[in-house]
């Protein structure tokens, strides 16, 4: 080779290294123009990475009055897309649809906007987010956690607790009530995030900081689980529609208890329909029918236009204008306790008229009738009670036995825990207290109380409720307590449809206290368009029985009903051996039980209420019988029933158990 | 191996060793940091499947340095009808893959023929130019045979769908052209009808995406979230980077994967974010050493298909370096183009590796006469 061949070659090279050395120094300087002029790219750079976050805290709690939890907020998985990443959207579309369940043509218009991130499947159930996590990573595909609102109880009270929606925000019940408290101050900061919007956060902040306060309620879990079991038992006996329960402590105003049927998930409430999660008791009014009289008579004792023994003639109906008052059961005199007990329209209208439209309008008003009792509790109803100026003749009449009124099953439990409590309204409450986020406790205080009557006409009324249930004639017999004395008044109201009111639409009614002695609940029950045998006390009155013993019971009032929802007595030996019903205490549960058993063969299911474990075993040994122990303290539920025979191959006993022991 | 004597050796260029060594290690350094994300380990998946193809670059640079580079002038038709039947084998079996066919894929192996087609057309061009001396060329249509060599292979790899890979390969051919003796005025004829071909090209061939990412070069924030997302993250990462960087792993742009393509394509940006304009500044520089260094080595040959052949190395590692850089500063379009000895992607390293070694194996010769 002859070097000639390579001087031109070489003069090209050095042009070549002068090309390749300008080439670079384009390079640098671009790359310095960017790094230290163009200040824009950091800028930018921390603008797109530290966003001004408006934290969302950790929700907090809601417990039952004994710190159970009823809503608590888990961490569950939902899956993302950054459209920028995913490379193939139709495919990804696809494979996301087979793993997740998804809609695969949502999913790949969703996975093609441009957006730097988008929801594939949000709170994806744990089997397919197993599958999904064994199939691998798909590009521009993650998966992120995100707080959920949990109710381990599931139906549990599910109204009043009402649920959160998908963002974390209280949309029904206390949840909604309380959504500031359970929210916490959202506290906006500065954060650090990724590019698939994954939150940074420094050292320096602790989520927790900004965490929502937990709410405790005045509901017990264990009552509001009895008085919904009695509930949903009186409704499918009636074959009703629904109905509505609440319990309120008399003296403090604490709803103690507040079920409804039907019931609902709120676990699932992003497949119900809205207006089913309503809290019927709060929202939905409703015409009390004869339970009305009570405060109608109440109303007339405090003005003293009439006494307890005051006698009314009844014969011949009334007629005011453009009605005929009548009886179905008509009775020539009653006095205004006799008028209570056979719950006489007659008698009522006579009462009313005597009282006057005012006073009567008043007296209602204070028992908290006509407005919102102020609970807080989200869409209260105000009920319907037009002013006494505004009442003709005929509404006189009727409001007197409760018609042309509507109330909410919380103003009627409420006025009728005022009767228990020396004639003092107290505004019910469903919240007993707060917890801040540091953990200590703000007592709700106590709620705002009204003389709706005096004290001595309180105790007037008091005999003449228990008439209602134990007198003769008395229409609330199936209200009886074993040991307990209960006063209470049935109602029965044809439901308005249309105008008019419906030949076969009731709303069966039973108000109640107990024990009479010292009232520890008010009830209110309503059953919402039973089948068959449609009165207050046939189909309400059973339920509070059973509620209200049950109830008793975790109160360390061992009670149960007496008669059947049949209105049959429930078998008990003290019932043979004795006329009257000796208090549950004095008696010793357990001897009187024992002794039911075996009767020549029979094998007869004693009332177990009240018992505990080692009791409930020591009657039923020796007995062939099967039993089935569930949970521990004392009885507070069984199947069969008291009373049931047991014969040939029926010999299961279940017997449930709840609440502190306290044997001793 | 016995052909590497001790004369060998001791004129061994240690110098360039050293360099090539510093370059490959700071690669993967930086891969480490751009991958760090992927995984909690410091070696991520990613960075140990670059490892092995680093042990097959070695062996590709060895074997690369231990032949005599003059044999290669008459392999030169062998390697270059290889080079096509691994491309044209490719485009028959390889599947569609992220919307271009050049991966052949045996097993747990994915290799990429369009990215070692140029060692096999720069080796068939340096004969060719080696036996019609480029002092000769005077006419465009003496440029006839290279340009079936180059177009050849730039043809497969466009049938491949691999646009980047192809401009590059066509501008490592192109880079012979320094040497011929065509009249300006023939050139201005070639950028005529090349100014016509590529307004035709626009209106019919490209694909909107294509078309979108050159738009993009003009004007950066038309489409920040979607076309221009990569370049636009790529100018942030950059710029956030200052004089002196955020640190290694700490680049926030970067650990938080704002850059879809961090490990490939757009590593450099990584580089520039966690090292500052002085990370940058040193990588290119030591480039540029390597650069200067290829075509000190052209001029310093004796013969001139050693001349040929690192001029074309040199072109080999010139092309990719400077398009990708210009692309993650943003003064180019993305097109698909690894940095050499920095991105990931095993056929890049061995193709550039055994680039490198060919330019040793010229540098080891030139006394050899």
């Amino acid at each position: 080779m002859r070097p000639a061949d390579l001087r031109p070659l070489r003069v090209r090279l050095r042009i070549a290294q002068t090309l390749v050395l300008a080439a670079f120094a384009v390079l640098a300087l671009r790359a310095a123009h960017l790094t230290l002029l163009g200040e824009r790219g950091e800028r930018r750079g921390e603008s797109q990475l530290v966003t001004a976050l408006s934290l969302a805290p950790e929700r907090g709690r809601i417990l039952d009055r004994n710190g159970t939890e009823v809503a608590m907020t888990v961490a569950v998985p939902s899956v993302y897309g950054v459209p920028v990443e995913v490379k193939d959207a139709a495919a990804t579309a696809a494979e996301l649809a087979k793993l997740l369940g998804v809609d695969a043509k949502k999913t790949r218009a969703r996975l093609e906007q441009r957006r730097a991130f988008v929801y594939v499947d949000r709170w994806v159930d744990p089997a397919r987010m197993d599958a999904f996590r064994a199939r691998g990573g798909i590009p521009g595909i993650g998966v992120v956690d995100e707080p959920r609102r949990a109710y381990p109880f599931g139906p549990l009270a599910a109204s009043v607790v009402g649920f959160a929606n998908m963002d974390g925000v209280g949309v029904r019940g206390v949840e909604q009530q309380e959504n500031e408290w359970l929210l916490g101050r959202p506290r906006r900061v500065a954060v650090e995030r990724d590019a698939r919007g994954r939150l940074l956060l420094g050292p320096g902040l602790e989520r927790n900081a900004t965490a929502g306060g937990d709410v405790a309620l005045t509901l017990d879990v264990a009552m509001q689980a009895e008085a919904e079991q009695a509930l949903l038992a009186g409704v499918q006996a009636s074959r009703a529609r629904g109905g509505y329960l609440v319990a309120l402590d008399p003296k403090t105003g604490d709803v103690l208890a507040l079920a409804e049927a039907p019931r609902f998930d709120p676990n699932d409430f992003r497949r119900l329909a809205f207006a089913d999660t309503r809290a019927r008791s709060f929202t939905d009014a409703v015409e009390p029918g004869s339970t009305f009289k009570t405060f109608l008579i109440a109303a007339a004792l405090d003005a003293g236009s009439v006494t307890p023994t005051d006698v009314f003639d009844l014969r011949g109906g009334l007629r005011v204008p453009g009605k005929l008052i009548k009886d179905l059961h008509p009775r020539p005199v009653l006095d205004v306790s006799g008028i209570l007990r056979h719950s006489s329209n007659v008698g009522s209208v006579k009462i009313a008229q005597r009282l006057g439209a005012e006073r009567h309008f008043d007296t209602l008003r204070r028992f908290g009738f006509g407005q919102r009792t102020g609970s807080g509790f989200p869409d209260e109803s105000s009920g319907l009670l037009r002013a006494h100026q505004n009442w003709r003749p005929v509404d006189a009449a009727t409001v007197a036995f409760g018609q042309g009124v509507s109330v909410t099953t919380v103003q009627l439990a409420a006025a009728t825990a005022a009767l228990g409590n020396q004639g003092v309204w107290v505004r019910p409450r469903l919240i007993r207290g707060h917890r801040r986020p540091d953990g200590s406790w703000e007592t709700a205080p106590p709620s705002e109380t009204r003389q709706a009557v005096s004290p001595a006409t309180a105790a007037k009324m008091i005999p003449m409720m228990e008439g209602v249930i134990v007198g003769e004639g008395g229409t609330g017999k199936r209200a009886q307590l074993a040991g307990v004395r209960v006063g209470g008044k049935t109602g029965t109201a044809q439901k308005l449809v249309g105008g008019r009111y419906a030949h076969d639409k009731y709303v069966a009614w039973f108000i109640g206290l107990a024990p009479l002695d010292d009232p520890r609940i008010a009830i209110a029950v309503g059953i919402d368009e039973p089948r068959g045998v449609h009165t207050g006390g046939a189909v309400a009155a059973p339920v509070f029985a059973r509620a209200a013993a049950a109830i008793l019971t975790h109160m360390g009032i061992a009670t149960a009903p007496v008669l059947d929802p049949n209105g049959q007595p429930i078998v008990r030996v003290a019932d043979a051996s004795a006329q009257a019903l000796p208090p549950v205490a004095a008696a010793g549960p357990a001897a009187d039980a024992a002794d039911a058993l075996v009767e020549d063969e029979r094998r007869l299911v004693p009332d177990l209420h009240g018992l505990t474990i080692e009791e409930v075993k020591k009657i039923t040994a020796g007995v062939p019988v099967e039993l089935e122990i569930f949970g521990r303290g004392r009885a507070v539920a069984q199947e069969p029933d008291p009373g049931t025979v047991l014969a040939g191959d029926r010999t299961r006993l279940r017997v449930r158990f709840s609440g502190d022991g306290g044997e001793g | 191996m016995a052909r590497i004597e001790r004369r060998l050796a001791q004129h061994y260029e240690w110098w360039l060793v050293g360099l090539i060594v510093l370059l490959i290690g700071l690669g993967l350094a930086n891969l480490m940091s751009a991958t760090h994300p992927e995984s909690e380990a410091l070696v991520s998946p990613t960075v140990r499947r670059q490892l092995a193809a680093l042990a097959l670059g070695a062996i590709g640079f060895t074997g690369a340095v231990a032949i005599d580079y003059r044999h290669l002038e008459r392999w030169a038709p062998f390697l270059y009808a290889a080079t096509l039947l691994l491309l044209g084998v490719t485009l028959a079996l390889a599947p569609v893959t992220r919307g271009n066919q050049s991966w052949l894929v045996f097993g747990p192996i994915r290799l990429q023929p369009s990215e070692l087609a140029r060692v096999g057309m720069v080796v068939m061009l340096a004969r060719w130019f080696h036996r019609n001396a480029p002092g000769e060329v005077r006419r465009l249509r003496d440029l006839l045979q290279p340009g079936l060599i180059a177009a050849g292979t730039v043809g497969l790899i466009i049938l491949q769908r691999d646009m980047g890979v192809a401009i590059l390969t066509l501008a490592v051919a192109c880079t012979y052209l320094l040497f011929v003796r065509i009249p300006l005025r023939s050139w201005a004829a070639v950028a005529g009808t090349a100014v016509a071909i590529l307004a035709v090209v626009w209106l019919f061939a490209l694909a909107p995406y294509q078309k979108s990412r050159i738009l993009d070069v003009v004007d950066p924030a038309r489409d920040p979230l979607a076309s221009g997302y990569q370049a636009n993250q790529s100018r942030i990462a950059i710029g956030s980077g200052g004089l002196f960087g955020k640190g290694y792993m700490e680049g926030t742009q970067t650990q938080l994967r704002f850059l879809p393509t961090q490990h490939t394509d757009f590593i450099f940006s990584v580089l520039a974010e966690e090292w500052g304009m002085v990370g940058a500044a040193t990588v290119l520089t030591l480039y540029l050493s390597l650069l200067i260094w290829g075509l000190f080595i052209a001029r310093g040959s004796k013969d001139l298909f050693g001349s040929l052949l690192a001029v074309g190395v040199v072109g080999m590692l010139f092309w990719p370096a400077v398009v990708n850089v210009l692309m993650v500063v943003g003064l180019a379009p993305v097109i698909g183009v690894p940095l050499p000895l920095f991105s990931y992607g095993g056929s890049s390293l061995l193709a550039t590796m055994t680039a490198l070694g060919l330019l040793l194996n010229v540098s080891l010769r030139r006394y050899m006469f």
